[in-house]
């Protein structure tokens, strides 16, 4: 069964259309990727399925319900792009807070151990370097035991050290049985992760491969994606 | 109602964390009173005060007046308009934890803020100012309905405001006129009838004269009440419309 069914979505601000045609569809244990160049609409297009926006036209659907629907929340884990916790909250407490709202949550000091975060769990939110501050965000993500998560540029900012670290977390996340939706605009990143890619441009699904799929395009993932999302070959790649 | 319990005792501990807001609005209502109470005068009966003590009416009045307005128009809209700026509101509702749980933590911590502040005003009054002890079945439930009327305001201020700056402003906009009404400067029995009658109207001013006549024993006018009932209704009504998490 698919986990994620995206078709023709649709989404305009004002005079903006931010997301004008997007279609995929995600299958049990992948991981996922969404890349396209800022703007794109990668980021409309996972807050319309985390059932943050809604959609002006096409259709969404996660674990076969609608993305507004509040029984979603205890299945699908999100980590958003710019979001913050209060500066004072310390690491344990949050993630004891964020255990308490779900019915069947994971362990919070497992999961504190797995991401690295044991020993700062009694330190402020503030306090955190930007790595320590991502990777709680992974784990506010992971502390609702989701079957789906979605994680959203979540290695912007992150210095190669921690980057690569990171990686190896959503490989053992994916490995925990957990559908993986991975937003990002680094190609390394997508080949290193992912089993399928969307890539997205100008707010329309240009392609749906695997890494090499679209690596046989061109001569490497990083030029495939340049002349999918480059304004002159975008009908070529489209046919192609 | 477990999950609200918790996210208002983390709420809690994170605003005594921050120190200088709660101390500030729990100490300024106490400094007032003591400043203002020093003087021998506020001991004897005025006839201005239809025979009543300052210490038993315009002083408790003023200390709570301030806490109130302290928390409902600074204090809880700067904490949701930082919880909004910083997406820590979106970073909720991507949890089966509901909006309203949120809200209502925020309102029963700020709540608590004006409760603590009025029972140290009492305290400190009774003890050190031979401040009549009143009768709290009448001053409570006034009490109450004051939060339940301004902190409507302050919720409309969040969700009108941006970010926490824009929210200050806005408060210090509305603070000034209505500490003014509320006879914050010139005590309200001074005032000219005309700015009076304006200052009943005013919800700051009509949860002062009533927590006033309710701390002097006296049932508070209907007025005042039904201005704060009003106000609860129209600016909760609104700031529900205006209300948007990120």
């Amino acid at each position: 069964m698919a986990v994620i069914e995206v078709h023709q979505l649709r989404k305009r601000y004002g005079d903006r259309h931010a997301v004008r045609d997007v279609s995929f569809t995600v299958e049990r244990g992948e991981i996922f990727g969404v890349i396209g160049r800022n703007g794109a609409g990668k980021t409309t297009t996972v807050e319309i399925i985390e059932g943050l926006r809604s959609a002006d036209g096409g259709t969404a659907r996660v674990l076969g319900l609608d993305p507004r629907d509040p029984a979603l929340r205890e299945r699908l884990g999100v980590q958003l792009q710019e979001s913050r916790l209060p500066d004072r909250i310390r690491v344990r407490e949050a993630l004891e807070l964020f255990a308490s709202f779900y019915r069947d949550p994971a362990d919070p000091a497992t999961l504190l151990a797995s991401l690295g975060l044991a020993e700062h769990a009694n330190q402020q939110y503030r306090r955190l370097s930007g790595g320590q501050q991502q990777r709680m965000s992974i784990a506010l993500a992971l502390v609702g035991s989701p079957e789906v998560a979605v994680l959203d540029e979540l290695t912007t900012g992150l210095d190669p050290h921690a980057r690569r670290e990171t990686w190896r977390l959503i490989e053992d996340v994916r490995d925990r049985g957990v559908t993986v939706l991975l937003v990002t605009h680094f190609m390394d990143e997508a080949e290193r992760l992912c089993d399928r890619i969307a890539v997205i441009d100008a707010g329309r699904t240009v392609a749906v491969d695997t890494p090499a799929g679209l690596k046989g395009r061109a001569d490497s993932l990083e030029s495939a994606f340049v002349s999918l999302t480059s304004p002159a070959s975008a009908t070529t790649a489209l046919e192609g | 109602m477990r999950t609200l319990a918790r996210l208002t005792i983390v709420e809690t501990r994170l605003m005594l964390r921050e120190v200088t807001p709660p101390l500030f609005t729990v100490l300024l209502p106490v400094a007032l009173l003591l400043v203002f109470g020093w003087s021998p005068g506020t001991r004897v009966p005025d006839a201005a005060l239809g025979g009543h003590r300052g210490i038993d009416t315009v002083l408790p009045s003023m200390s709570v007046m301030v806490s109130l307005a302290m928390v409902a128009f600074f204090m809880l809209p700067v904490v949701l308009t930082t919880y909004r700026e910083k997406g820590i509101l979106r970073r909720f509702a991507t949890t089966p934890v509901r909006p309203s749980a949120m809200l209502g933590a925020q309102l029963l911590m700020n709540g608590a803020v004006v409760l603590v502040s009025t029972v140290l005003t009492l305290a400190v009054g009774v003890t050190l100012m031979d401040m009549r002890l009143p009768d709290l079945s009448l001053v409570l439930p006034v009490l109450l309905l004051g939060v339940l009327g301004l902190f409507p305001v302050g919720l409309l201020v969040a969700a009108a405001a941006g970010g926490p700056k824009t929210a200050t402003g806005w408060a210090f906009v509305l603070w000034f006129p209505s500490a003014f009404f509320a006879g914050l400067y010139v005590p309200v029995e001074q005032l000219p009838p005309v700015l009076r009658r304006i200052g009943d109207w005013t919800p700051l001013g009509a949860f002062r004269q009533a927590v006033q006549a309710a701390w002097a024993g006296d049932t508070p006018r209907p007025l005042h009440l039904a201005v704060l009932a009003a106000t609860c209704l129209i600016a909760g009504g609104l700031s529900v419309r205006l209300y948007r998490a990120g």
